[in-house]
């Protein structure tokens, strides 16, 4: 027996021990917080096989583009006032333009086209010029800032909503970004779906506005409002979005109402999730945000002294308090809208100068415990800072906590007897042999799932089935040597020689057919969504394990037992 | 030593191909009709839509739970039964227009609370995906069988000749074609699980072709006075235990998980079983005489300038 051989058995009982401090955690399933262990860590299991929440979220960048593209709007139409050169400047619909590429047009006289393109040049330097023809051009925010407002965008929404987790608390929370467009939460082992739905869902963009009495009173506002949706035939149906609704109504409002100003809705809720709208109070809101949401500093829960129900107080940063003090002290008199999202959530009358920067939130109506939780998770939102941009569901995944163990049992179950049936076939053919491979086979599952332990990777439902897949196919391996050595064997070679020969002839073959796996593999990879990912990476490691156990651990056996014994050996068990 | 295949078997598969290749080769082409014409029973995955799974009181039956969800205002819904009569429980397939889809969950779970008590339900499982999504999903998935072939084609091309690519790549078309051939005959939901299954399926028909080309690449260098024909199907029965044994090994798992999987693997079971089954055909008759066609054709080429001189 040479040295080489001693020095591969050494290493590869090492890595049979290591693998097996890897697994025993999950396999004996030990509670990591109490065990006396060395080893504390266990396999991930994904989210179909422990229950939890998965969404996909999809962030509408047209609309983030829009908004910029109106304060470039507005700011390129004060500059001209400015400068006394009359244009006309508006912002083109989507719908024109590519989808998601809105754009500004300017039609002024053709002499000052240059001047135009100059300001342009120097102020608004994120517009590039798409179309021109004489007294009119077309802009379009550039390529390269539109790239980076996306990834500033996502980058962002994954900030806040981290931050909303954490403070709701749910344990290893995966956020991440998928695509340049697409936010991923997985939230594993999470009851409240829909509390956390709400939660991650919302914008929560806070604003101070001034209520426009002085302009137009709310009964005539109202009157506008109804005005509209009996001509235009606008309805707002339970189930669409709200916002689209208020937009499409305010610019059909359009010199109806003054400039400066646009119509927004205090909306009163009957009790229960999901119910339509007791009723909507349409309020005429100054379109300047005074103070927003960027100026708060901490939002708590507080209960009304007088009823004991809960409301959000909130603390505005010292600059923002500052504001405040001024704006209030003047403004006496007039009504204050508190908006959370575009909707008004109360307008109270400012009574006197408010310092100190102190206010709060009340809550509509609700049950006691409801209401809590809503107070609860309006602080979070707050204190967490606004999404960037509105999110939409794009997947919605739950299973439930049952499911998952259920899957673990069922798939398990699958796996073990499809390689037990494997293990008794394989020793019924092969004898002696067979038990080498059962051992290289069963050598391959330890090692997979050590692996994917030791790399963090995610065991899910399709993976388990991928570990007995690889199995299945890892015998391939065993049988192309073994049916080698046979043919070497039938051919009248010695058994050293035939062994030799049988596995050296098979490898470039065993090769080839994992790589050809690995390519299938690596495109899953790249293209499945959880789940299956999981199990294109058990195929993945699969297949180094199986070039492992089938080549190297089988060859090492047989070597030994070639090598090892005293006597010439005639006949192989195969 | 036990042979499942005896070693002295010499069978002209060569010369029995023909009407497998025509066989196969309509079988794809009506397949693809199918495809196009009845096409898939896509999931929701592919589609966008919502479906739920609810573990119901003992006492529901259908027609209470479809009662139960008119209540709610979600009355155009499929309720069918799954696993174990004893779970009671039922998947809940729910026609919902696309802006409300985010809220299905919601109202499932208002509609139960209402008709039952809180510990007698349970929502199992819902999944939700909107009709974006589900178009994204859909065009990705053709590119990631096409890429598939493409990859292994080049791979097959680098490590072997180029004349063994198009056998490989054909073999692999042919099974993945026919399984979704099949797939569409049964009705049975497309899904995501189900396309997993057809990459594996991918993989696993070009490790089988791959297996046989070896030998004839071994053939074709020790062997060189045999012609190609004879280097092929000597490869061919050589490896006929191999075959036979793999798969019968492979399939104790493919079947194991089909029926012991529970419902999500064993769409993925069967999709395995279906086209392995379909793979040892089309390794054997289709795979090989396309190295014989490309041979020939690599022969001919060679001929074709002398005779242009004359």
């Amino acid at each position: 027996m040479n040295r080489a051989w001693w020095i591969k058995l050494v290493l590869l009982v090492t890595f049979v021990v290591g693998a097996g401090v890897y697994v025993y955690p999950t396999l004996a399933r030990l509670d990591l917080d109490k065990t006396g262990f060395p080893f504390k860590k266990k396999v991930n299991l994904g989210l179909d096989l422990q229950g939890g929440l998965y969404m996909v979220l999809g962030v509408d960048f047209n609309k983030v583009f829009k908004e910029i593209l109106e304060r470039q709007v507005a700011s390129l139409k004060d500059t001209l006032k400015v400068r006394n050169i009359s244009a006309q400047v508006q912002r083109l619909d989507s719908s024109e333009a590519s989808p998601d590429d809105p754009r500004i047009v300017v039609t002024l006289e053709p002499s000052k086209q240059e001047e135009l393109q100059g300001i342009i040049k120097r102020d608004l330097w994120n517009l590039r010029l798409t179309q021109q023809d004489a007294g009119r051009l077309e802009f379009g925010l550039s390529r390269e800032y539109r790239s980076e407002v996306k990834e500033r965008t996502i980058t962002q929404s994954i900030e806040v909503i981290r931050n909303r987790i954490d403070e709701f608390g749910v344990s290893e929370p995966v956020i991440t970004s998928q695509g340049n467009d697409r936010v991923v939460v997985e939230l594993p082992g999470i009851r409240e779906v829909e509390r956390a739905k709400n939660l991650i869902g919302r914008t929560a963009k806070l604003e101070f506005r001034l209520v426009a009495d002085k302009l137009m009173e709310q009964g005539q506002v109202a009157s506008i409002v109804e005005k509209i949706e009996r001509s235009q035939k606008l309805t707002y149906n339970e189930g669409e979005k709200f916002s689209d609704y208020v937009q499409r109504l305010n610019e059909l409002a359009k010199g109806k109402i003054p400039e400066g100003t646009q119509i927004a809705f205090e909306r009163i809720k009957s009790a229960g999730a999901g119910s339509a709208d007791a009723s909507r109070i349409p309020h005429l809101l100054h379109s300047k945000t005074e103070i927003s949401g960027e100026d708060l500093q901490d939002a708590n829960i507080q209960f009304d002294p007088e009823n004991q129900r809960p409301n959000v107080s909130f603390k505005l940063t010292p600059r923002g308090a500052e504001l405040f003090d001024q704006f209030t002290g003047n403004h006496i008199g007039e009504r204050l809208a508190i908006v959370l999202d575009n909707i008004v959530h109360s307008a109270p009358v400012i009574q006197s100068r408010i310092g100190g920067g102190n206010g709060q939130i009340t809550l509509g109506q609700g049950m006691g415990d409801e209401l809590m939780k809503e107070a609860k998770d309006l602080a979070i939102v707050l204190r967490a800072g606004a999404l960037p941009a509105q999110l939409e569901f794009m997947e919605q995944r739950v299973i439930g906590p049952s499911l998952g163990q259920d899957s673990i049992e069922k798939g398990t179950r699958a796996g073990v007897v499809g390689c037990f049936l494997i293990f008794a076939f394989m020793i019924f053919y092969y004898r002696a042999s067979g038990v080498v491979a059962v051992a290289s086979l069963m050598l391959n599952a330890l090692f997979i799932l050590a692996i994917l332990i030791g790399i963090d990777a995610t065991l899910t439902l399709p993976g388990i089935a991928g570990i007995a897949l690889t199995v299945g196919m890892a015998v391939d391996s065993n049988v192309i040597i073994f049916e080698r050595i046979r043919d070497e064997l039938l051919e009248g070679k010695p058994v050293m020689a035939a062994v030799e020969n049988g596995f050296s002839k098979a490898f470039s073959c065993i090769f080839d057919a994992n790589i050809t796996h690995g390519i299938v593999a690596t495109i899953l990879l790249n293209f499945g969504t959880g789940p299956i990912r999981g199990f294109a990476v058990t195929l993945l490691i699969g297949i180094f394990t199986t070039l492992f156990c089938a080549v190297t651990f089988c060859k090492l056996v047989f070597d030994g037992y070639l090598g090892l014994s005293k006597k010439q050996i005639k006949r192989l068990s195969i | 030593m036990i042979h499942l295949i005896k070693p002295s078997i010499n069978i002209d598969f060569l010369g029995k191909s023909k009407p497998f290749v025509v066989a196969s080769t309509i079988a794809a082409l009506l397949s693809i009709v199918a495809l196009f014409t009845k096409g898939l029973n896509y999931g929701i995955d592919f589609t966008g839509g919502a479906e739920v799974q609810v573990k119901v009181p003992a006492t529901w039956d259908t027609s209470k739970i479809r009662t139960v969800l008119e209540s709610g205002g979600l009355g155009e819904a499929s309720v069918v039964q799954i696993g174990e009569p004893q779970d009671h429980e039922f998947l809940l397939k729910l026609q919902r227009p696309a802006e409300k889809l985010s809220l299905v969950s919601a109202e499932v779970e208002d509609v139960f609370k209402k008709n039952a008590e809180a510990k007698t339900f349970e929502i199992v499982r819902v999944d939700v995906v909107g009709p974006q999504a589900g178009a994204n999903l859909r065009s990705s998935a053709v590119l990631s069988i096409f890429y598939a072939a493409i990859g292994i084609l080049i791979y097959i091309a680098i490590r072997f000749d180029f004349k063994y690519a198009p056998g490989v790549v054909r073999a692999l078309l042919v099974d993945v074609i026919i399984t979704l051939g099949i797939w569409v005959m049964l009705q049975k939901e497309f899904n995501l699980t189900v396309l997993a299954g057809l990459l594996t399926l991918a993989g696993y028909s070009c490790n089988d072709t791959i297996v046989i080309y070896d030998r004839i690449r071994d053939y074709s260098k020790t062997h060189s006075d045999w012609t190609i024909e004879q280097a092929i199907n000597r490869s061919i029965n050589q490896n006929l235990g191999r075959t036979f044994l793999t798969v019968i090994c492979t399939l104790f798992v493919v079947v194991s998980i089909w029926l012991l999987g529970g419902p999500v693997l064993s769409d993925f079971g069967l999709t395995l079983l279906i086209g392995m089954a379909i793979s040892v055909f089309s390794t054997i008759f289709v795979a090989n005489p396309m190295v014989l066609y490309m041979e020939k054709r690599r022969l001919a080429k060679l001929k074709a300038p002398v005779a242009g001189v004359r």
